[in-house]
């Protein structure tokens, strides 16, 4: 008991104790300081910037605010700030080539968050994966596909290819590719057409729905019918398009054909024969 | 089992019903049956309409088959009255004439042009709000200056008739009496007309037959803006006008709308 008494009296007339003990105060003080900085900042800044900037700014103040005292307590400690200054300089230098990447996803997250072609919330395709903007963050961009699936898009990847932002919009157009036998009359499959977007009230009248004639394919006459829908509706119309055009080319006796393959076999060729022959 | 029916020629179909529990109210307005049902602290809707499909009967005829939606409302007072009444649609609608129709440079007409209607369900005094319901689904359709920016509106057609005597008497409709007037040089050519469906009451005639109240449209230049003026009053072409239902919306202030739809012309 005694010895451990002397010994903390003796620690305690050590200078290098107290700096230490300094240095330590100095540096819990300077997080708590720089948490509330940021924190204030955020409330202050919140309802005045999006979410994203002022996110952004809590962490700049943050960071800034901690490395200044660090700075503060490495002086105590008695480090000379030239020479750290000096060591940080060529450092970063090193860093620089080691991160081009990561800066390169920097910079490219700061000028998506500038140009703004989707937000949080937005649901964008690139390439081909599609989803659910969830964040827009310092190096990627964080998605929500529509199967529950979490992708990581780099902001680099991003700035350098192109970038469909399917909400942007509100109202979108569906293409409905179909072929209709040789044998139909255009002139009646267009009017059912037409009347198949009159009637479905969630394919928009103006604009109106187009009939457009693809071309004369190898089995069927290609034709694309375009509807245009509200956004959100465009999966509901997607469908019951599909159901109301099939039932109305049933009702009309319209042919929507396999694909077709004609045998010929010169410029006179007979009728092929068939035998029908019973089993024993 | 007490039953309301309303005769298929009354086309006054709203107003204010006190029915006990166990008793049931009918309504066949246009196309829509509506059954209203009241039990114990329990209100039952059920919507019957047409549906596309047509299906066999016992007879070995095709006849349209119909589709009933039913939903339940839990009260919690039994003795309240139940008030019907028809409201305007909650989105602008936007109405084309059926042959299209060109206004003269100073030229003046009043056309009276329909709507289609919702109907409202509430009860008692303060009053609570059952249901707010299309009667007739009318189609979507887009109503702006590009596919980028507008607003979504319902798709209507009309005869555009400038006689009175000949606009035909529908349950499930309104009858506004728009006077457009061109006050520029060129013909203005009505392709398409936006009514702005929230901000109007419904107002009931001598007849039975439903109106809101007038509306005056004036072009005053190349755009598709013209002046809306809602008359204040009752409709001057309705006999006896009443006071059915208020507007949805309350037009603060006169304003210019998009009333004429040039970009989309065929």
């Amino acid at each position: 008991m005694d010895n451990i008494g002397t010994y903390l009296l003796g620690l305690m007339e050590d200078p290098r104790v107290w700096t230490a003990l300094r240095a330590v105060i100095l540096l819990i003080a300077g997080f708590i300081i720089a948490r509330l900085l940021g924190r204030l900042s955020l409330n202050l800044l919140e309802p005045h910037l999006d979410r994203h900037r002022a996110v952004l700014i809590q962490r700049l103040i943050f960071y800034v605010v901690l490395a200044l005292f660090i700075v503060s307590v490495m002086h105590e400690l008695g480090f000379h700030i030239g020479v750290l200054i000096g060591t940080a300089g060529i450092l970063s230098v090193a860093i620089g080539f080691a991160s081009q990447t990561s800066a390169s996803n920097i910079i490219s997250g700061l000028f998506l968050l500038g140009e703004r072609p989707f937000v949080v919330g937005d649901i964008i395709k690139f390439n081909d994966i599609t989803g659910e903007v969830l964040s827009i963050d310092l190096l990627s961009v964080k998605l929500r596909t529509f199967d529950n699936l979490y992708v990581r898009l780099p902001n680099e990847q991003l700035i350098k290819s192109a970038t469909t932002t399917l909400t942007r919009f509100p109202i979108r157009r569906y293409d409905l590719l179909l072929g209709v036998a040789y044998k139909e009359d255009l002139v009646q499959v267009r009017e059912i057409l037409m009347q198949v977007a009159e009637d479905n009230p969630l394919c928009l009248e103006d604009p109106a729905g187009m009939f457009i004639f693809q071309g004369f394919a190898d089995s069927a006459l290609s034709i694309q019918f375009s509807v245009w829908a509200k956004r959100e509706n465009f999966l509901q119309l997607r469908n019951t398009i599909a159901e109301d055009v099939k039932a109305a080319f049933d009702r009309n006796n319209i042919e929507i054909p396999f694909p077709h393959r004609t045998l010929y076999a010169g410029s006179r060729t007979e009728p092929f024969p068939v035998r029908i022959s019973k089993s024993k | 089992m007490l039953n309301m029916t309303n005769n298929k020629n009354s086309l006054v179909w709203w107003g204010s019903f006190e029915l006990v529990p166990g008793s049931s109210l009918e309504r066949n307005i246009g196309p829509l049956r509506l059954l209203i049902e009241r039990e114990y602290q329990e209100w039952r809707v059920s919507n019957t309409r047409q549906n596309a499909q047509t299906a066999n009967n016992d007879a070995g005829q095709e006849e349209q088959a119909e589709d009933t939606v039913s939903e339940r409302y839990i009260v919690q007072e039994t003795d309240d009255p139940m008030h019907l009444m028809p409201v305007v649609a909650d989105r602008s609608v936007v109405t084309e004439p059926l042959t299209p129709l060109n206004l003269t440079s100073g030229s003046e007409v009043t056309l009276y042009v329909s709507t289609p209607l919702w109907y409202r369900i509430e009860i008692g005094a303060k009053p609570i709000r059952l249901r707010d319901d299309y009667i007739v689904r009318s189609s979507d359709t887009w109503f702006g200056p590009s596919t980028r920016e507008g607003e979504l509106c319902y798709a209507s057609k009309t005869e555009g008739r400038i006689n009175l005597a000949d606009v035909p008497h529908r349950a499930e409709r309104a009858v506004t009496a728009v006077t457009v007037r061109n006050e520029l040089d060129t013909v203005l050519q009505l392709t398409r007309l936006s009514i702005p469906a929230p901000l109007l009451a419904l107002y009931v005639d001598s007849a039975g037959m439903l109106w809101t109240q007038d509306m005056t449209l004036v072009n005053r230049d190349e755009t598709d803006f013209a002046d809306l003026v809602l008359e204040k009053g009752d409709p001057k072409y309705a006999s006896e006008p009443k006071l059915v239902s208020p507007s949805r919306t309350q037009n603060k202030q006169p304003r210019l709308i998009r009333a004429f739809g040039s970009i989309f012309r065929k």
